[in-house]
C-alpha cells in the first residue's frame, strides 16, 4: 500500500450551490456579468457557481434579473450550499476566502 | 425587509443577562475543557420571524414535490438505489435526528449567546431533517414495489450491525465535550462530508429517477449552510483564546478519523455500489469535497493559528483509496443480517471499478465471483460462512476488521479490564486509549449473539417478511426462489467472535499489525 503523505494545496475559490430554477438563473447572471472568472456548472438539481477569492450577491440585482421583488430569506431557500466564510447582510450574502 | 437586520441583531444581542438566582456552573449543567470568551464570533445573523418565513418556503416547495411525485409516478426509479436507500434512510434519520439533541446540549453548555442562538435554530433545523427523511420512507414505502425494509427502518436503526456505525458516531457527538462535538459534528461532518453527500450525490438520485430524495437532499443541505457558519463562528471564537489551539488540534485529530470512518466510508459505498449510472467515482467525490474543497480551502489556511495537519489524514487517505470496496465486501457478505435486496454489480461495473481504481480486481474480484455462486436458496451456501466468516468489529467505529483491504488490514487488538477488545487501526486503538469510558461500554454484535445460528439471530432482529418465513434480504434482486429462514437454518452457520481465538492464542496484550 502506498503510504504517500497527502499533499494539501491552498485554495481560494469560494462558491456556491443552487437549488436549480428560475432563481438560481437569475442570481447566476448577475454574477457571470460581475465576475468575468465565474465557472457556472449546470448539475441536475442544482448550479454550482465558482469564483476565485470572492463574490456578493445583491438581492436587488437578482430581483430586477427576475423581473419581481425578490428578498434574502427566499434567497436562502435555494442557497443550499457554500464553500468559503460567509457573511450574511441585509441585501448581500458576501462570501470569501480569507479566514477571520 | 425594510429595517435593518445587522442592526435589529445587534440591539437583540444586548438583552442577553446573567441570571442572579443560578450559578454559572449551575446554568450551563456540564463543564468544558475549552475556553469560552464571553463575545463570540457571529454565525449566519439570523431572526426567528426571518427563519419561519424562510423555513416555511422551504417545507412548501420540498412538499409540492413529494405530492406530485405521489400522484404521477412517472419516473421508474433504479431498484439498486432504491433498494439501499433502505439502510441508507433509516441510518440519516437516527443520525439527524441525535444531532439535534446534540444541539440542544451545546445550547445548554457554550455560554456566548451569538453560539447559542445559532444552535437552538439548528435543533429545530435537525427535527425538520428528521421528519423530511421520515416522510421520504414513507413515500418509498408506499410507491416503491418491495415496501419490505423500509416499514422497519427506523427499528433496524436500532438493531443492524450495520446501524451501529451510525450509533457509535451519534453517541460519540452525543457524549463527547460539548464544544467538541461543535467541532466534531459542525466543522468536519457538516462542512467536510454534508456537501459530499446530500448536494454530490443529489446527481445520483436524479439519475436514479428519485427526484423525491434529490429535493430533499438538497432542502436539507439549505440549512446545512448555517449549520457550517455555526461550527466556523465557534471555531473562530475559541481560536481568540491561544489556551484553546492544543484541545482544538485534539478534537480535530480525532475527528479526522472518526469522520471518515463513521461517515464517509458508508457514503463512499453508496457512492460507488449503490449508484447504477456511474459517473464520478467516491475517491474522486472525495478528493473534490474534501481535499481540495475542505482541507485545501478551509482546513489549510487555519496554519497561521497554530492548526497543524491532522495527525491521522494520512492513514484517511490511505484508508479511502480501498474504503467503499471494503466496506462492500462486508454489506454484500453480510446480506442475511440486512433488511434491503441486493443486485450484485455486474460486468460493466467491475470494468469500471478497474478503470477508477486500478488493481481492483486483484483484491476484489474473487469475493465478487464468490458472491455470484451463492446466490442460490436451493444451492444453500452462504458467501459469509464459505469466506470465514464475519470479522471483528472495531469497538471504536464498530466497523470490520478488513480496512483499508481484507488481505492488509490494519486492524489490532488490546487487553482492557480483562476483555479482549478489536479496533480496525492504530487510530481508533489510539482514540479508544485517550478515553475509554467513552467507548468501553458498546455492546458489539458479538456480545449479543456470539454462539446463536444466524437463523435465530435474524429472527431475534425481526428481517423476516409478513410470513414469518421469507427474509427480507436476498442477494438478489429477483432471486429464482426466495431465501426463507429455513433455508438459513439449514447452512448452519453459527456467529462465532474472532476475538475468541485471538485471545487465546496471545494469552492477551497481542496487537496485530497496528504499525503507523
Ligand atoms: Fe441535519
Ligand atoms: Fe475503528
Amino acid at each position: 500500500m502506498s503510504s504517500e503523505t497527502p499533499h494539501i494545496e491552498e485554495r481560494d475559490n469560494v462558491g456556491v450551490k443552487l437549488i436549480a430554477g428560475e432563481e438560481a438563473d437569475a442570481a447566476a447572471a448577475t454574477v457571470a456579468a460581475s465576475y468575468p472568472d465565474a465557472v457556472i456548472e449546470h448539475y441536475p438539481a442544482y448550479i454550482s457557481i465558482e469564483v476565485p477569492k470572492r463574490v456578493t450577491f445583491e438581492i436587488e440585482r437578482i430581483a430586477e434579473q427576475l423581473g419581481r421583488p425578490y428578498d434574502m430569506p427566499t434567497f436562502l431557500v435555494i442557497l443550499s450550499s457554500y464553500n468559503g466564510r460567509i457573511n450574511v447582510e441585509d441585501n448581500r450574502i458576501t462570501i470569501s476566502s480569507e479566514l477571520g | 425587509m425594510a429595517r435593518s437586520l445587522s442592526k435589529a441583531y445587534e440591539r437583540v444581542k444586548n438583552i442577553d443577562w446573567e441570571p442572579t438566582y443560578i450559578s454559572a456552573a449551575d446554568k450551563y449543567v456540564e463543564p468544558t475543557r475549552f475556553f469560552l470568551p464571553k463575545k463570540a464570533v457571529d454565525p449566519f445573523k439570523t431572526f426567528i420571524r426571518e427563519y419561519f418565513v424562510m423555513e416555511r418556503e422551504k417545507e412548501s416547495r420540498h412538499y409540492a414535490l413529494l405530492e406530485a411525485a405521489g400522484r404521477l409516478q412517472a419516473s421508474n426509479p433504479e431498484p439498486r438505489w432504491m433498494e439501499g436507500m433502505k439502510f441508507a434512510l433509516s441510518n440519516l434519520s437516527a443520525i439527524e435526528y441525535s444531532a439535534g439533541r446534540q444541539m440542544g446540549r451545546m445550547a445548554r453548555v457554550v455560554a456566548p449567546m451569538e453560539l447559542r442562538q445559532g444552535y437552538m435554530m439548528q435543533v429545530l433545523d435537525e427535527m425538520r431533517h428528521t421528519q423530511l427523511e421520515m416522510n421520504v420512507l414513507r413515500h418509498h414505502m408506499r410507491s416503491w414495489r418491495d415496501p419490505n425494509g423500509y416499514d422497519i427502518a427506523l427499528k433496524a436503526a436500532g438493531n443492524s450491525v450495520g446501524a451501529g456505525i451510525f450509533r457509535s458516531l451519534s453517541e460519540d457527538f452525543t457524549t463527547c465535550d460539548a464544544v467538541e462535538t461543535s467541532l466534531g459534528l459542525q466543522v468536519f461532518i457538516e462542512t467536510a462530508y454534508s456537501n459530499m453527500f446530500f448536494v454530490g450525490l443529489s446527481t445520483a438520485a436524479v439519475q436514479s429517477g428519485d427526484q423525491v430524495m434529490a429535493s430533499t437532499m438538497l432542502t436539507i443541505q439549505s440549512d446545512e449552510s448555517r449549520h457550517m457558519a455555526n461550527g466556523y463562528a465557534t471555531l473562530m471564537t475559541l481560536l481568540q483564546d491561544d489556551r484553546n489551539i492544543p484541545l482544538i488540534q485534539k478534537a480535530f485529530d480525532k475527528w479526522t478519523w472518526r469522520g471518515h470512518m463513521g461517515f464517509e466510508v458508508g457514503l463512499s459505498l453508496f457512492a460507488d455500489y449503490f449508484v447504477k449510472h456511474k459517473t464520478q467515482s467516491a475517491k474522486e467525490m472525495s478528493r473534490q469535497w474534501l481535499l481540495e474543497d475542505f482541507y485545501g480551502g478551509f482546513y489549510k489556511k487555519l496554519e497561521k493559528y497554530g492548526i497543524k495537519e491532522p495527525r491521522w489524514l494520512p492513514d484517511v487517505m490511505r484508508n479511502g483509496e480501498w474504503a467503499s470496496h471494503t466496506a462492500a465486501v462486508y454489506l454484500f457478505g453480510a446480506w442475511p443480517v440486512f433488511y434491503h435486496r441486493y443486485d450484485p454489480i455486474d460486468e460493466r461495473e467491475m470494468e469500471w471499478f478497474e478503470k477508477k481504481y486500478p488493481g481492483w480486481y486483484g483484491y476484489y474480484g474473487k469475493f465478487w465471483e464468490a458472491y455470484r455462486q451463492m446466490t442460490d436458496a436451493d444451492a444453500g451456501m452462504l458467501v459469509t460462512k464459505e469466506l470465514g466468516g464475519l470479522p471483528a468489529f472495531c469497538q471504536v467505529c464498530q466497523l470490520p476488521w478488513i480496512f483499508p483491504r481484507p488481505d492488509a488490514s490494519t486492524g489490532c487488538t488490546m487487553q482492557h479490564e480483562g476483555r479482549m477488545l478489536a479496533f480496525c487501526s492504530p487510530a481508533c486503538k489510539s482514540i479508544f486509549e485517550d478515553d475509554p469510558n467513552h467507548y468501553q461500554g458498546f455492546k458489539s454484535f458479538y456480545d449479543l449473539y456470539d454462539g446463536c445460528d444466524l437463523a435465530d439471530v435474524i429472527q431475534n432482529l425481526g428481517y423476516l417478511r409478513d410470513d414469518g418465513k421469507t427474509l427480507m434480504a436476498q442477494p438478489l434482486l429477483e432471486p429464482k426462489r426466495m431465501w426463507t429462514i429455513d433455508d438459513i437454518r439449514r447452512c448452519h452457520y453459527e456467529v462465532a467472535s474472532p476475538l475468541k481465538n485471538i485471545a487465546a492464542q496471545a494469552g492477551g496484550g497481542a496487537s496485530n499489525g497496528g504499525t503507523n
